[in-house]
């Protein structure tokens, strides 16, 4: 499902924007920076601390995410469906590797940790 | 029909496609070729360094970049080189986990981070936030080699068979770098660009390696020459020192003590040996009555003679005393006590004949009194060996032996030699001697029969001589030329005498 | 009930529109300008139609509204409310778009993103305009407020 042109827009050179929902129908749309590459048909979202979306997809799997190509700007919009959570493995580690970076840089080596990396399922990806 | 365009269509641009991904790789493979040569022309690990990332800019339009080394230590990372800062920045220090780059070097794996600018103030606004509630938990910011306001930045690790040579990283203020096809080939650049530098490095410690080997060889050699010239000085010096020692040992002493024969402590043992004792009569008036120079010239002249005459029979020359002469036969070497007696009694008629001539050619100089020796010789068992105290050491001998040969000296004729009973039995054979009184020796209980030496056994009768007060006659045929003169000689001299009387 | 502190990212931020189904599915689709009524009680969101997907469908479902902002600087805030009206946009509307627009081409392109993208994606004309009521606001900037109401009190 995912091709190589969407490669780019998976980069984390510009931000993405999800919109989950929670049990009882509130919509929540925020932008987060990165949506990660898993394979063909998985993505990921880097989960360090609870927020709306993480307990919306915890009541309801479902969400709806738009990526960007930083060099044409050109959009995709995935459909996703919440998988599972990996707390270790090469994802983990790549996400883990920024995070630090990052915090290292910021002087918060040891404060910012990554709970998990969330994996989805693609279910459809559109332009 | 259309289908059919279609198709041909889709053909062509398949067929595109693939011309233009072979153009790709065509003009990669190219950049390798390129980028590999110029780097592994070079040994000089910031010649390769730069080169390289002057490269990188040409081929990839990388305005900012920097290549970085392991240390030694293997736990940081040094900048070796820049391109495109203000600042070279050469030499600046990365810490192992720390920002984009430390972290590749930990992982030693590729990463790329862009948005940095959001990230940063993402991560700034959480810790202001950490700030009021863990203030602890805060480290301080790192201020890290590159440029302050990087949105994107990709750091890629350098690797030879999965060891961690350098980090080559880029950076850009622009929010887009490379695209991830470019990924591999940049890959194997590193790489390459590793292995250059590895090859350099190695050659740059191996020539280190070579100098300290040379100056270490160098170095030995000096040390060498030095060696073999302070031993040579040494050698030298205790040449000089043994020689002077020597002069205040008897040969046989001094001998022993260096062949380590004779162990350097108290230690004495008690043995049979042939004492010898002499003086000269009238000394002690000439000392009133000469020049200190004098004095010593004639007493040092008296004293050469007799030590050679000493040494020559194998005597142990004990101690002078102002004119006194003692001698023993029998330590540290002995060849039988018969022998060493014989020896000790030939030793003392030498020592009459060298201080007759002595006598003459004192004369000559202008000496009226003659000097003349008494000498005293007694075999017995006494006690030798090194006296004194830990620190100061006499090679001598003790006993009442060498109590009785001092008394017999003192109890000789005139230039004559007075023996023991031991002695006498054991030379007579050798030397015909007159036998005298017997004498009282305070230690011994008995009387002390004495014996005065005439002549060897088959004297030489070439030799006439004479000693009276006043009177000194020393004729030797052999030398004489004509004998009607020497008659001649005689005959006037007597004449001279029979009209005194 | 639109709090004053939030009007300069209303104005200049890039803005995500959000809803969701009756069977709790959602959608969006992104902003092109935005105006804020004279009482500061609803805001009217600038769209393409025919990127509106299932939006419109899903606004007749259950008119549940997330619209998103946020600012290059990361000032950001999150906007609930119930839907109320779509409808065409006048000349006014198209002007407020316009301004917007042009601003954000300027802005995103001196971060160093391609002016021909930005064109690309700003130059396309709003034909929509989607009107709703805001019930709540939220801070969204990264920091000590993040996830907290907006409530009454901060509103002017």
């Amino acid at each position: 499902m995912i091709k190589d042109k969407h490669m780019p827009a998976l980069q984390g050179m510009f931000p993405s924007w999800i919109t989950s929902c929670s049990s009882d129908g509130e919509p929540n749309t925020t932008v987060i920076s990165q949506i990660w590459y898993v394979d063909e048909n998985h993505v990921a979202l880097s989960f360090q601390f609870f927020n709306k979306t993480k307990k919306n997809i915890s009541e309801n799997p479902y969400a709806y995410a738009t990526i960007s190509d930083p060099s044409t700007l050109k959009q995709y919009n995935l459909e996703l469906k919440f998988d599972h959570e990996e707390t270790e493995g090469e994802l983990f580690d790549e996400m883990d590797m920024k995070l630090q970076a990052i915090a290292s840089m910021t002087g918060m080596t040891g404060i910012f940790k990554l709970r998990a990396a969330d994996v989805y399922k693609v279910i459809s990806i559109s332009e | 029909m259309s289908v059919c365009m279609d198709k041909i269509s889709q053909s062509k641009n398949e067929l595109e496609n693939i011309k233009i991904l072979l153009d790709r790789k065509s003009k990669e493979i190219e950049i390798i070729k390129q980028i590999s040569n110029q780097i592994n022309k070079s040994l000089d690990l910031n010649l390769i360094a730069s080169s390289m990332l002057s490269l990188m800019n040409e081929f990839f339009g990388f305005k900012h970049s920097m290549i970085l080394l392991v240390s030694e230590n293997k736990k940081h990372l040094n900048v070796l080189e820049t391109y495109g800062y203000e600042k070279r920045g050469i030499g600046a220090k990365v810490e192992f986990g720390v920002g984009v780059i430390g972290i590749v070097a930990e992982k030693k794996k590729l990463m790329r981070m862009a948005n940095l600018g959001m990230q940063r103030s993402y991560m700034q606004a959480i810790r202001e936030q950490v700030q009021i509630t863990n203030k602890n938990k805060l480290q301080d910011k790192v201020e890290l080699p590159g440029l302050k306001n990087a949105e994107s930045q990709v750091a890629i690790p350098m690797l030879i068979d999965n060891e961690l040579v350098g980090v080559f990283s880029v950076e850009s203020e622009k929010m887009n770098i490379f695209d991830k096809s470019d990924e591999i080939l940049i890959g194997i650049l590193a790489n390459q660009t590793a292995s250059a530098l590895e090859n350099a490095r190695l050659y740059q410690l191996e020539q280190k390696r070579l100098k300290e080997l040379n100056k270490a060889h160098q170095e030995l050699e000096s040390l060498n020459i030095n060696l073999e010239k302070k031993v040579e000085e040494r050698t030298s010096e205790l040449k000089t020192l043994s020689e002077k020692l020597s002069k205040y040992f008897s040969p046989q002493v001094y001998e022993s003590i260096f062949s380590g024969k004779l162990d350097v402590k108290v230690q004495t043992k008690r043995k049979p040996l042939t004492v010898f004792f002499s003086d000269l009569q009238g000394f002690t008036e000439l000392t009133e009555r000469l020049e200190p120079e004098v004095l010593t010239e004639l007493l040092t002249q008296y004293l050469t003679k007799m030590s050679n005459v000493a040494i020559k029979w194998g005597g142990t020359i004990d101690k002078f005393i102002g004119d006194a002469i003692l001698v023993f036969f029998g330590d540290p070497n002995s060849r039988g006590d018969e022998e060493d007696a014989i020896a000790c009694v030939s030793m003392a008629m030498d020592m009459l004949e060298e201080l007759n001539k002595l006598r003459i050619s004192w004369r000559k100089k202008g000496l009226a009194k003659p000097l003349n020796a008494r000498m005293g010789i007694h075999t017995g068992v006494c006690t030798v060996g090194n006296f004194g105290s830990e620190d100061r050491l006499d090679y001598t001998i003790i006993g009442n032996g060498v109590n009785l040969a001092s008394r017999l000296e003192a109890r000789a004729g005139i230039n004559k030699i007075l023996l023991s009973e031991d002695t006498y039995l054991l030379i007579r054979n050798k030397i015909i001697c007159e036998k005298k009184e017997a004498i009282n020796v305070k230690g011994i209980s008995y009387p002390v029969q004495t014996y005065e030496v005439v002549k060897f056994s088959q004297e030489n009768d070439n030799l006439i001589e004479r000693n009276i007060p006043g009177l000194s006659l020393s004729i030797d045929k052999s030398e004489i030329e004509d004998n009607k003169i020497a008659i001649k000689v005689v005959s006037e001299v007597l004449k001279d005498l029979k009209s005194k009387s | 009930m639109i709090p004053n502190l939030t009007i300069n990212a209303l104005e200049q931020g890039l803005g995500h529109f959000g809803v969701s189904s009756k069977n709790n599915k959602t959608v969006h689709v992104d902003t092109l300008g935005v105006k804020i009524d004279n009482i500061q009680s609803t805001l009217t969101c600038f769209v393409i139609n025919s990127e509106c997907k299932n939006v419109l469908q899903y606004l007749s479902e259950s008119g549940r509204v997330s619209f998103f902002v946020g600012m290059i600087s990361h000032e950001a805030y999150n906007f609930k409310g119930q839907f109320v009206s779509s409808e065409k946009l006048n000349n006014e509307d198209l002007n407020i778009s316009e301004n917007y627009r042009n601003n954000v081409i300027d802005v995103i392109t001196s971060v160093g993103l391609s002016k021909d993208a930005a064109l690309d994606k700003f130059g396309k004309v709003p034909d929509l305009g989607i009107t709703f009521k805001v019930d709540k606001v939220y801070i969204q900037t990264p920091g000590p407020d993040a996830g907290k109401e907006i409530t009454n009190s901060e509103t002017k």
